[in-house]
């Protein structure tokens, strides 16, 4: 917990320094949230007509908590980890006192603590305010969505964590950010929700672990989902979480073994 | 004594174009899968844009494929304008930190014309590529056919919104010289290039007026294939697109201007 909070003060101080990236940084993250609800206005049209059942303010009220979602769930560790794998600075973090996903995950949840205080949570009060918020979000709903929340945060570190790996193999980072970029815009439902894709690919994101990210977590808090879909899901989360951790352990434990380490 | 000047770095050009292709022949399948991922990557916003627009038919009265149309021309113009300037906006301002721009004053060149012929790479294939995969898809769904008219307009309309990205592109690299830095018109110009995927008439009039008059990404796409496809929608600037090459033109003389006037105010912080 020391280390945690050790990590966390130098995280803020490190960020701090660049205050001003960060103030424009929360101001573009809120016109990001302005161009969503515009595209959906413009989709739903004068009228404002439900479609598949999802009324104008339920759109709008995704929009503002999937991008406070994403926010929250964001990691960068896959492009640290490839870069430092690229570069050889692997070799100075696997000499700390703990192991590296352990170190990784410390520092991406420091970050991503400062990231959502600064940048996101301004911009979502803001769009709030601006937009009016039509729903309204019992306690209960609250607390399943800061569970569902965590197990998105762990999943999508897992998921980056175990994907970086393969650079060890791969040696090309660029293409394994673009098939990353590919597979989380798609299925995690930041962008666009699940509700509106075609049957095939709707199928095809339940057996993977994106849209337990940023989609269900969202959905959870915009109350679209019964108890038992909301049990489903966080029991689905857990499934990815477990499952990702034993594949992370075994693809680490070989590929370490493997890494070459440039420089001398 | 132009014409001179003009083919020297013409042949600059082509040797530093030749250079870049053989770099890129040396490691070619680290390339080839370098394209297909960003492919892969601008698909997924093209079928992103096309389940989003599907569902509910129109979007301000542009349907699927029209919509996909403006965001192909925005890529392919993309596409040219990084194939010359991205190298320039990616390597300068670690040039200048390191002090390492000494290298191009002292060469008996002028700065921007060195540094255009000299940026050459090959990276944007994918995005030109895919681009123009979808432009057919989308005139075929559209029942355009491809006319000689049609043709010239298109090659208009690239080289205008090229312009503009040059521009863009241009400015973002001025402001490393300059002594604070200014990250921000990064996120402006991403923004701003987010913004003109879509028919900007769905965007408040605020947004509007920016992507026309201080950002002009509205004459990249949306202005030019308003006027080619015939749309009515309540744009603010309706009849904006006969201004489209003027703007352009004057925009990326402009940003030349201030990329030259900026480049003086460099002071070199090497040994």
């Amino acid at each position: 917990m020391g280390l945690f909070r050790r990590s966390l003060i130098i995280s803020f101080k490190e960020k701090s320094i660049f205050r001003f990236d960060y103030l424009v940084g929360t101001v573009f993250a809120f016109f990001y949230i302005v161009l969503k609800v515009s595209l959906w206005k413009g989709l739903y049209g004068a009228g404002g007509t439900e479609i598949g059942g999802i009324a104008l303010n339920s759109m709008i009220a995704y929009s503002i908590i999937a991008g406070f979602t994403e926010g929250i769930t964001k990691t960068s560790v896959m492009k640290e980890l490839n870069d430092s794998v690229v570069d050889g600075t692997i070799s100075g973090h696997l000499l700390l006192p703990m192991g590296l996903g352990k170190y990784l995950f410390i520092r991406s949840l420091t970050r991503g603590i400062f990231h959502t205080m600064y940048a996101i949570l301004p911009s979502a009060a803001a769009a709030m305010l601006l937009f009016g918020f039509a729903l309204s979000i019992g306690p209960a709903n609250l607390v399943l969505y800061f569970c569902s929340v965590c197990m998105g945060t762990a999943i999508n570190f897992l998921y980056q964590f175990l994907f970086g790996s393969t650079v060890i193999w791969l040696r090309n980072s660029f293409f394994l950010g673009n098939i990353n970029s590919v597979l989380l815009s798609l299925f995690s439902g930041a962008f666009v929700p699940i509700w509106f894709f075609p049957e095939g690919l709707k199928a095809l994101s339940e057996f993977l672990p994106f849209r337990y990210i940023v989609f269900e977590p969202t959905a959870i808090l915009v109350s679209v989902k019964s108890c038992e879909e909301t049990a489903a899901v966080l029991g689905m989360q857990l499934v990815w979480v477990v499952v990702l951790s034993e594949a992370v352990s075994l693809v680490w434990n070989r590929g370490r073994h493997r890494l070459m380490i440039q420089g001398g | 004594m132009a014409a001179k000047g003009l083919y020297r770095y013409l042949r600059l050009t082509y040797f530093f174009t030749a250079k870049a292709i053989k770099g890129m022949l040396t490691y070619r399948w680290s390339f080839l899968a370098n394209c297909i991922s960003q492919a892969l990557d601008y698909s997924v916003t093209f079928l992103l844009m096309w389940i989003m627009i599907s569902a509910f038919d129109t979007m301000n009265g542009w349907n699927a494929y029209e919509v996909m149309l403006l965001y192909a021309f925005c890529l392919f113009e993309y596409g040219i304008t990084g194939t010359f300037f991205f190298n320039i906006m990616n390597l300068v301002p670690g040039q200048i930190l390191k002090g390492t721009f000494d290298d191009v004053l002292v060469k008996p060149v002028k700065i921007l014309p060195y540094l255009i012929s000299s940026s050459f790479i090959c990276n944007y294939i994918a995005h030109m590529t895919l681009s123009a995969i979808v432009v057919a898809v989308c005139m075929r769904a559209l029942k355009l056919s491809f006319t000689w008219h049609f043709l010239g307009r298109a090659a208009g309309i690239l080289l205008c919104g090229s312009l503009v990205y040059a521009g863009l592109f241009l400015i973002v690299t001025a402001s490393a010289f300059l002594p604070a830095k200014i990250d921000a018109l990064f996120q402006v110009m991403y923004f701003f290039r987010e913004v003109s995927y879509y028919p900007i008439s769905v965007f408040p009039r605020v947004i509007q007026v920016i992507v026309t008059t201080l950002v002009p990404y509205g004459f990249v796409n949306y202005y030019p294939l308003r006027a080619l496809l015939g749309k009515e929608d309540n744009a603010v600037f309706g009849r904006a697109a006969a201004w489209g090459p003027l703007v352009t033109t004057l925009f990326f003389t402009a940003a030349c201007f201030i990329f030259v006037r900026s480049a003086k105010c460099y002071k070199s912080s090497g040994s």
